[in-house]
């Protein structure tokens, strides 16, 4: 089932240019590592219905927020880019 | 007493802290000394107030205050924020990045007086069994260095086993800590999943993830480990006190997964060593019975989809946008996609393909659904066993530390590396390598070490038959 593996569309899903890299030699990679891992199969057929672990994720309260701004400056100290007002610039979307 | 700086404990360093013959601030000098001579290129940098740290810590202890981390120095990989101080993930993404807070580790550490001396390196977002993969530099085994020092947390084993800091931190979510740990001959333990937070360790598999120390004896482990567990409300996977029983009685019966050892690669010198090991902890009076676990052998295959699936999402956030590397581009998507191009190495690259791949409509439930269904299989299994046996052991690596280079060319032998370590990350539960020996390969003597595996918030029961092994080998 993995032979189609199709690098410039799953590189455009990822997000990623591949730049110089050898797309060959990485979708041989991929299907490789594919191949290897296909044998969860043979496990995941004992299975039974999913059941919730001990831990659980939870929600904290929606108390005690913190001061507005606390973080701002050194959150946007990081920033490759912010302009006076403090608002962090990107090039256009389109 | 002199300090043996190669081999000396957090334990050795506390007695003669509090004998009087050291002071924190004159540890940090030894250790800094060591550190500016390393040759094994573990450190991506040290920092700048560790002398003030180290003032600090000696006013404490002038003020009364006592803890087994007070004045002692560690290290910290290089994925682990500290507020105020750069921190890269050990990937150019992250080059001119500085923490703006603290991980709730480092919060713990510094409350206990512990002088963080710098960072390690490591395999670029933890991806990795050598440092190969750092985007700075290749970390040299301090046994042969000529010799990878394992991975991810390459950095921190190297450093401790060159003995440049008494003990440091590493995270593990396939064998990160425990591989280079057994590499360079030194503990490397990870905890139950849940019982450290992760909050400010940088995300690479968020279901497999932990943070552990890597130490010169288990009694050091223990320490650290104590220091920094326990449940936070910044990790909402944390887990509290009650979720897991505790062991009741001293650990008695040690299981061994035969089936397992006969992997393809698993060396001759490994399995001798792993016989030798075994018959130890027989002579320390623990039983070895042997048991059926088939789920075990396939947790790599499992890994090797749910790593990357969730490595995909994780590194989403790197884009060039709020923080790290951005490339100049004239819109957002080629921003996106030149910021990755340039930040990201190659194997966070083939990862980040292979994550999106198996999370890719058409083929989510052929791959990412049917390793969380087998994963599902393992834990149970798991815990089927330790309702028979307080503990699993295997050899940590099927082979002693290659050879810088030998398997840059292809990923899937390197990923063979983490065969006896990844089914603790897939369980969930903790897991601890130790020192068992060495293995002579051309001229040079190779660690090697001995792993061991027990039910979830188990982890006293690994730090007794730890320790009861160590005792065994003098």
């Amino acid at each position: 089932m993995s032979d189609d593996i199709d690098i410039e569309k799953i590189s455009k899903l990822a997000r990623v240019d591949l730049g110089d890299a050898d797309t060959d030699e990485l979708a041989a990679n991929i299907r490789d590592i594919l191949s290897y891992v296909s044998s969860v199969e043979k496990v995941a057929g004992e299975a039974g219905a999913p059941e919730v672990g001990a831990v659980r994720n939870v929600l904290r309260e929606d108390t005690d927020p913190h001061e507005p701004g606390a973080y701002r400056e050194a959150l946007l100290r990081e920033a490759p880019a912010v302009d006076e007002d403090g608002f962090i610039v990107v090039p256009p979307i389109l | 007493m002199s300090i043996h700086i190669k081999t000396a404990t957090i334990t050795d360093l506390q007695s003669a802290l509090s004998d009087g013959e050291e002071t924190a601030v004159s540890l940090a000098e030894m250790y800094l000394d060591a550190i500016s001579g390393d040759e094994t290129d573990a450190f991506l940098g040290t920092y700048d107030d560790v002398r003030e740290q180290a003032q600090a810590a000696d006013q404490r202890r002038a003020d009364g205050e006592e803890s087994p981390l007070l004045g002692i120095p560690l290290a910290v990989k290089d994925n682990i924020l500290i507020d105020g101080k750069p921190v890269s993930a050990g990937s150019k993404i992250l080059e001119d990045y500085v923490a703006p807070y603290s991980a709730t580790v480092i919060d713990k550490l510094q409350s206990a007086g512990a002088v963080l001396v710098g960072r390690t390196n490591m395999d670029e977002f933890a991806m990795g069994s050598s440092t190969e993969h750092s985007a700075y530099q290749t970390t040299k085994n301090p046994h042969d260095t000529g010799r990878v020092p394992g991975g991810s947390s390459g950095g921190s084993a190297a450093a401790v086993a060159g003995g440049l800091v008494p003990a440091a931190l590493g995270s593990d979510t396939g064998g990160s800590v425990r591989q280079p740990a057994s590499f360079c001959g030194v503990v490397g333990f990870k905890p139950t999943y849940g019982a450290v937070s992760r909050y400010g360790l940088i995300a690479m598999g968020s279901s497999l993830d932990q943070i552990g120390p890597l130490t010169h004896s288990v009694a050091d482990a223990e320490i650290i480990h104590n220091t920094i567990a326990g449940p936070d409300k910044r990790d909402s996977t944390t887990y509290a006190e009650g979720i897991y029983g505790t062991p009741t009685d001293a650990p008695k019966t040690i299981g061994v997964p035969r089936a397992l050892l006969d992997t393809d690669g698993v060396s001759t010198d490994v399995k001798e060593n792993f016989t030798a090991a075994l018959e130890n902890l027989k002579s320390a009076g623990y039983e070895i019975v042997d048991i059926e676990l088939p789920a075990l052998a396939e947790a790599l295959a499992m890994y090797y989809i749910i790593m990357p699936a969730e490595v995909s999402s994780n590194l989403a956030r790197y884009d060039g946008v709020s923080y790290g590397l951005r490339t100049q581009d004239a819109d957002l998507f080629t921003q996106y996609i030149n910021t990755r191009r340039d930040g990201f190495g190659p194997e966070v690259k083939r990862r980040l393909l292979l994550g999106t791949y198996v999370l890719s409509a058409g083929y989510y439930d052929a791959y990412y659904r049917t390793a969380v269904r087998a994963r599902q299989v393992l834990e149970k299994a798991f815990t089927e066993v330790f309702s028979k046996v307080d503990a699993i052991a295997t050899p940590t690596t099927p082979a002693p530390a290659f050879r810088i280079g030998d398997m840059s060319d292809d990923p899937l032998e390197m990923y063979m590396q983490d065969v006896f370590t990844v089914g603790a990350n897939i369980g969930g539960v903790p897991a601890i390598s130790i020192p068992s020996g060495t293995s002579t390969i051309e001229g040079s003597e190779l660690p090697l070490g001995l792993q061991l595996m027990a039910a979830n918030n188990h982890e006293d029961t690994l730090f007794t038959i730890g320790k009861d092994f160590e005792q065994s080998q003098t």
